[in-house]
């Protein structure tokens, strides 16, 4: 279990969330998107799936919505969420593995849910497919780098 | 490869709920209109900060496809907006050639807008209007400053074929000041103006108007004869220089017609 205070976990998240919108403000002329906060996500629900750390989320997808979105209020935290239990469900159900078929289908699933915004606005197959590959690779790298040594 | 683990119901139990409030927060945010949102923002003063952009502009989300939409209505809007700027400033000389010729015309007469379309091989002016504008045969034409260029020879659905003064099947009853009745034809270039009837002393000069008389709508202003021949072999026949101008499609026509 991490051990940290509330307001280093709310920064933790906070910092990740801010990463991701100027990663993806650089590279959205080349549609290429990368969401860390996505594999955060993944990370919390695997080592933390507390009532704590939902209050986290759900504080900083609810900041986001006020401040930032134009959504409809509750979109990002209902999609956070959902995210947040299915990873759960997921590694739960199936295993840790991110290799196993299953945890393949669950991890898309959940991109599919997280950039349910950003696959209308795109409206492309062929993007969609490249950032899906791009990301998994990315969340190999995250899983066997940091959550199997936190393991 | 798939490991039973027992999972505890019950620690989803929060997190559904949540997502079920939110849901519920969402649908009443989306059916109100997007109202709760913008009024937690007045709450919070984040209006006076500028905050509340648009996120789409800045995240993950702000995609080059809808840049690429945006640029193409964007495009769209400009052209349209050219066409109209172009249709305004039509409809604007319209207005000022309606104004101009309004001080001339009656207030019993109705002037139908129509331009020439094309000119077809045997070399007739074909005006757009025809019975659907309520154009009849004979018709007379007129330019905006109530000067006969014509009159209507064919009429069809929607459009017509004009006869103008150049042409050789041009042929019109028309008046003088003193109201002796002459029959005017062309010759392409030259008119033969023949006196058909003699009411009253003719005039060395004289104009020619169209007169209610011979069917016409209106008096308009043909021709001003004073500089002719006359006819050796027959006395009364006058010949005049055609008019000196060329139907374009800029010159703005109008057909008279009975206002109802």
């Amino acid at each position: 279990m991490i051990r940290r205070s509330r307001i280093t976990q709310i920064l933790f998240l906070c910092i990740f969330l801010i990463f991701e919108i100027l990663l993806n403000t650089l590279f959205s002329i080349y549609n290429f998107y990368v969401f860390p906060y996505l594999f955060l996500l993944f990370y919390l629900s695997r080592v933390e799936f507390s009532n704590k750390s939902l209050l986290h989320i759900v504080l900083i997808a609810f900041s986001y919505e006020v401040l930032l979105s134009t959504q409809p209020l509750g979109f990002y935290v209902v999609v956070h969420l959902i995210v947040y239990l299915l990873a759960n469900i997921g590694i739960k159900l199936f295993s840790n593995n991110p290799l196993n078929t299953l945890n393949l289908i669950f991890f898309l699933i959940c991109f599919y849910i997280y950039t349910f915004n950003t696959s209308i606005s795109i409206s492309s197959f062929d993007v969609f497919t490249k950032n899906f590959i791009i990301n998994l690779l990315i969340y190999f790298i995250f899983n066997y780098l940091i959550i199997n040594k936190n393991d | 490869m798939f490991r039973n683990r027992n999972i505890s119901i019950r620690k989803y139990v929060i997190p559904i709920i949540v997502i079920f409030i939110f849901c519920l927060i969402m649908i009443i945010d989306v059916f109100s209109g997007y109202t709760t949102l913008n009024n937690i923002s007045d709450i919070l003063y984040f209006d006076s900060f500028n905050l509340n952009f648009d996120l789409n502009s800045i995240k993950v989300i702000s995609p080059k496809a809808a840049l690429i939409n945006e640029n193409l209505r964007l495009e769209r809007e400009i052209i349209k907006l050219r066409s109209t700027e172009e249709k305004y400033i039509e409809l604007q000389n319209l207005i000022k050639e309606y104004e101009k010729i309004s001080i001339i015309t009656d207030n019993f007469v109705k002037l139908v807008s129509s331009k020439v379309i094309f000119i077809n091989s045997a070399n007739q002016y074909i005006l757009n209007g025809g019975y659907n504008e309520g154009f009849f045969v004979n018709d007379l034409v007129i330019d905006s400053s109530g000067n006969i260029i014509g009159y209507l020879s064919e009429v069809n659905k929607n459009f017509s074929i004009l006869e103008p003064s150049s042409s050789k099947n041009f042929n019109l009853f028309l008046m003088d000041e003193n109201n002796n009745e002459y029959f005017v034809t062309s010759f392409g270039d030259k008119l033969s103006v023949e006196l058909t009837k003699q009411e009253s002393k003719l005039l060395n000069n004289f104009t020619l108007y169209s007169d209610p008389n011979f069917g016409h709508i209106g008096k308009f202003r043909f021709i001003k004869v004073d500089n002719y021949d006359v006819d050796s072999n027959e006395g009364d026949t006058y010949l005049v220089e055609n008019l000196d101008f060329k139907i374009t499609s800029n010159l703005n026509l109008f057909v008279v017609k009975l206002d109802d």
